[in-house]
Parts: C-alpha cells; sequence; structure tokens
C-alpha cells in the first residue's frame, strides 16, 4: 500500500502531537491517510467531521489505544512507544473518553470505579482516595458516589466515565463525542466540569458534531475530512465553508445569520453565543 | 436503565451501609442452623426471625420479597409433593388414597419439615442478598482471598447483566413493533434474532470494555478502593446471640428426640 507523505511541523507549545499517522481497518482501507494534529498546552481543540471520517481513529491513535501502520504519536516530545512500559507512560499523561459510557464503567459503584485508574498507577489507598474525591469534584458528581452505575443517567454516567480518566490527572484529556446523547441541562453541566478541568491545567480535546458547540467552546478547530486534519483557529475554519462543505457540515449559526444579514466575521472577537450576536448586532 | 427489584432494595435499603460481616453472621447463621436442625420448630423460627428482619428490621419491600421468593418456594413445594405422597404398599396411617397412591400422616409431616427446612434456608440466604449489594458481596469475597478472577469475572457479569438488559428490552420492543411476536413461529424466530444480536453486542462491549480498561491502566486485575464500614458490635452481639439460641436449641432438641 502507498501512503501520502508530506512535511508538516507542529505549532509552537504543543504538548501532544500526531503526525503522519496512517491508520485503517481491514475491509475500510486507510481512514487517517497522513493526518498531522498538534494539541497546543491549555488550548481547547475540537476535532469535527462526518461519521466514519477517522475522528475516533485519531482520538484512539493520540491515546495509544490504536497501533497506526505509520506515523508517530509524541507527548512533551516524548515518542509513544507501544510496548507496555511505552504505554503506561503516555496514558499517565494522556487519558481517553469513550463515547459510551457503558464502555468504560465496569464496577457497579461509582467511587469504586473511579479508583481503578489510581489504583493501577500503584498509589497507597490514602492517596487514591484523595484523586478520587478530587476527580468526583471536579465533575460535579461527588454525590454519587456510593450509587451504583446501573442506576444513573446516561449523563451522570458520562461524566462518572470523564472522572475516571480524569483521576489519573491526565495532562491531556481525549473526549469522544462528550456531548452526544445528552439533553441540553447536561451539556451544559458537561461544559462547567469542563471548564473545571481545564481551571486545573488539563488540556481538553473532543471530537464532535455538534458544530455549534465546537464554535462557542474551542480556541482551535481540526476538520477530519478524507484522511487528513485541517486545523487552524475556530474562527478561520469554521467560517470556511467550501472546507465544511467536503465534511459534510455546516457552518455555525452565528456565522450563518450574520453572513445572510451581510455583516463579515470578526476574526479577533468573533460572536461565539446569543449574547455576542445580540451586541454585534447593536 | 434495566433494573432488578431485589437489587435495588439492597441498595436502598436502609442496611446498606451495615458491613457486610455483620450481616453475613446472621445470614449465614440463620443458614446453617436451618440446613443442620432436624427439628421443625426450630426451622419454623429461623423462618420467622430471617423473615421479619428482613420486612421490619431491614424494610425490604413486601412486594419485593414476595417477588423474590415465590419462584424458590414454588420449586420448594413442588419438590415436597412426592415426600408427602406413598405409593404401593399398606401404609397404616393413610389420611386419603386415590388408587395406589396414598396421603400418609408420616409423609405429610416429612413434606412439612423439608419444606420449612428449605424455606428457612431460603429465607436466610433472601435476607442477605435483599440487603447487601453485589459490590459489597463481591469485596467480601475479596477479603476471604477468593481468587481474584472469580471475583473480576462475577462483578464483571454483574456489570454487564445490566447493559445487556437494556439491549435485550430495546431489541424485544423495536421486534414487537414490527409484529416479532404476533404468532409463536415467529416469537420463536425473533427471539434467536434476538439472543443472536444480544450475544454480538455482548461480544463487541466487552472488546471495548477491554479498551477502555487498557486505557486506565488495566494489567490483569480489577482491584478498586474497598469500601470502609464499621462493623457494629451491637448488632453483632445480637445476632450471635440468636444464631447461638436457635443452635443451642436444636441440639438440644435433637438429644432428646423432640421433633
Amino acid at each position: 500500500m502507498t501512503h501520502r507523505t508530506g512535511t508538516w511541523e507542529p505549532t509552537v507549545g504543543a504538548v501532544l502531537v500526531g503526525e503522519g499517522l496512517h491508520a485503517g481497518y481491514p475491509g475500510r482501507g486507510d481512514v487517517l491517510d497522513c493526518a498531522h494534529v498538534s494539541v497546543t498546552g491549555r488550548s481547547r481543540l475540537a476535532l469535527l467531521g462526518e461519521n466514519g471520517s477517522g475522528k475516533t481513529t485519531l482520538l484512539r491513535c493520540l491515546s495509544g489505544a490504536h497501533v497506526p501502520d505509520a506515523g508517530s504519536v509524541a507527548v512533551d516530545g516524548i515518542t509513544l512507544r507501544h510496548d507496555n512500559a511505552g504505554l503506561r507512560d503516555h496514558r499517565q499523561r494522556v487519558q481517553l473518553v469513550l463515547q459510551d459510557p457503558d464502555d468504560q464503567l465496569f464496577s457497579a459503584d461509582v467511587r469504586a470505579d473511579v479508583s481503578f485508574g489510581p489504583i493501577n498507577l500503584g498509589l497507597d489507598d490514602a492517596e487514591v482516595r484523595v484523586r478520587v474525591a478530587e476527580a468526583l469534584e471536579l465533575l460535579d458528581v461527588t454525590e454519587l458516589a456510593d450509587r451504583p452505575v446501573h442506576q444513573l443517567s446516561y449523563g451522570q454516567r458520562k461524566r462518572v466515565a470523564i472522572a475516571g480518566a480524569v483521576a489519573m490527572r491526565p495532562q491531556v484529556l481525549l473526549l469522544d463525542e462528550p456531548t452526544a446523547g445528552l439533553d441540553p441541562r447536561a451539556v451544559t453541566t458537561l461544559r462547567a466540569a469542563l471548564s473545571n478541568l481545564e481551571a486545573r491545567g488539563t488540556t481538553v480535546v473532543v471530537s464532535t458534531h455538534d458544530i455549534d458547540f465546537a464554535w462557542e467552546w474551542a480556541d482551535e478547530v481540526g476538520v477530519v475530512v478524507d484522511g487528513i486534519v485541517h486545523q487552524g483557529s475556530t474562527v478561520k475554519i469554521m467560517t470556511d465553508e467550501a472546507l465544511l462543505g467536503r465534511a459534510h457540515l455546516g457552518v455555525p449559526w452565528p456565522v450563518r445569520l450574520l453572513r445572510s444579514l451581510g455583516h463579515e466575521i470578526d476574526v479577533v472577537a468573533p460572536p461565539r453565543t446569543v449574547s455576542d450576536v445580540a451586541r454585534f448586532l447593536g | 436503565m434495566a433494573r432488578f427489584a431485589l437489587d435495588e432494595a439492597a441498595w436502598s435499603g436502609p442496611w446498606r451501609l451495615r458491613s457486610t460481616g455483620e450481616k453475613a453472621l446472621l445470614s449465614l447463621g440463620l443458614l446453617t442452623v436451618a440446613a443442620t436442625s432436624r427439628s421443625l420448630w426450630v426451622s419454623l423460627v429461623v423462618l420467622a426471625v430471617a423473615v421479619s428482619t428482613a420486612l421490619f428490621a431491614a424494610r425490604v419491600p413486601k412486594r419485593t420479597y414476595a417477588l423474590a421468593v415465590v419462584g424458590p418456594m414454588t420449586f420448594v413445594a413442588v419438590g415436597a409433593i412426592p415426600i408427602a405422597l406413598t405409593f404401593g404398599g399398606q401404609p397404616t396411617d393413610v389420611l386419603a388414597s386415590l388408587g395406589p397412591v396414598s396421603l400418609t400422616s408420616t409423609g405429610l409431616y416429612a413434606a412439612a419439615a423439608v419444606a420449612v427446612r428449605s424455606a428457612a434456608a431460603m429465607a436466610a440466604m433472601t435476607l442477605l442478598a435483599a440487603t447487601t449489594p453485589m459490590v459489597d458481596l463481591l469485596a467480601g469475597l475479596r477479603r476471604l482471598r477468593v481468587p481474584e478472577v472469580l471475583v473480576d469475572i462475577a462483578g464483571l457479569v454483574y456489570r454487564m447483566l445490566f447493559t445487556l438488559m437494556d439491549s435485550v428490552l430495546a431489541v424485544r420492543e423495536a421486534q414487537a413493533a414490527r409484529l416479532g411476536f404476533v404468532d409463536g413461529r415467529t416469537a420463536r424466530r425473533s427471539m434467536g434474532l434476538m439472543a443472536g444480536s444480544v450475544l454480538g453486542r455482548a461480544w463487541q462491549r466487552s472488546r471495548r470494555l477491554e479498551e477502555g480498561l487498557r486505557g486506565r491502566g488495566y494489567a490483569g486485575s480489577l482491584r478498586t478502593l474497598p469500601r470502609e464500614t464499621v462493623v457494629s458490635v451491637p448488632f453483632m452481639a445480637v445476632s450471635g446471640l440468636i444464631v447461638t439460641a436457635l443452635a443451642a436449641t436444636s441440639i438440644l432438641f435433637a438429644l432428646r428426640g423432640v421433633a
């Protein structure tokens, strides 16, 4: 098989870099074909793309769950090795939360599930308890600590699954479709939880179909299309109708609205929310 | 999400936070007495203690309790019928007969003794099951040094039971909406398709679960933080007293030949 190649430089201040990633599955061919992505520390990156575009595969490659056919992943300049020691080291820095929380939650009650990762780090019970309490608080699920997992709502299970990853105190947290299947209230709660994580210094990357969420939340956006990632500032990428069209995505509603009214989008301070748009329109 | 009434009672009952050891002492103590006693009266007392403790002290909802015991009790009742009946021969204490089949007072007493003993043992186990969530039982097994792999498998099966039940309910609803249970032949076909679908999902889910666990450092053991519970000395003392008194009475009755 021939692979697409090319030169590329990660952004300055990148903590997690995927370079020249080729990955695929039997019967589907290459999903990623020389994809480059760089995650800048303490910035918010949203990965957009249609179903099957390779967003999840990209996150799995970055987390070490999927071994790419070619290319490399590095965190803080340390290249990921897919042996036990290399993966162990990488997973202390990078954590992936899967889309379906039931794929991640194995224990009968919340506290036990969240404690699983810290125990595997070899921490003593006292330190594990501190980490569990901290993760539950950051995700605002402390009151659920002693509840059985199967009695939680979908949104609660999502937050508990994230808490399980957060308890590992990763530098970078990768979230696969964190808002999928959530009602607006649960999305608001989740966003507050993500803000808590960012305030503590965790860099968050999300994959999503929700272009309005990405427009409001992200500092940077990567659109996964034709096996590669088109990455740039949120305004630059999400006002590029041609690129979004190729990915079968629409433009965010403020962009659509303001353009239909004949306005240009302010690239320095783009209107992201309803109140921003109202202020802009005066 | 799917719910199981007995499991829910265990999670939400007032004995939820009692240590597993306390509840196991009472429940397994009563079970031992019920299983070893030859006295019908002692078995009756064990049955009364186990049922009243579950319903009034542990406040297990009566309907939940009734639904939990109806299956085993039916099994006990069906099993006791052949014991009560005598086939052929010339028994002297016949209460009623039909052809070669007789109901004798000796047979009836033996059937009642077996049924009451079985019911008492079952009630003792139900007391533990209705007051102790699975997670606590598994933690208890771990403390008792049961091989970790067995405890891990039991824990995963328990967790996956709920997600698979959700799948079963969803598939069944979808099939029913498309007349998948309209007659016996269609229902059998739908059940077969559902089994195949759910088993496939279970396989996929277990693979994704393993990936999720590996991401959090899984290396062959599913060890998690043990729950901290305080053992209540008064509870242990009262439980020990009840079990000891019943065991002593049972031994005394056996020595004096009291049935």
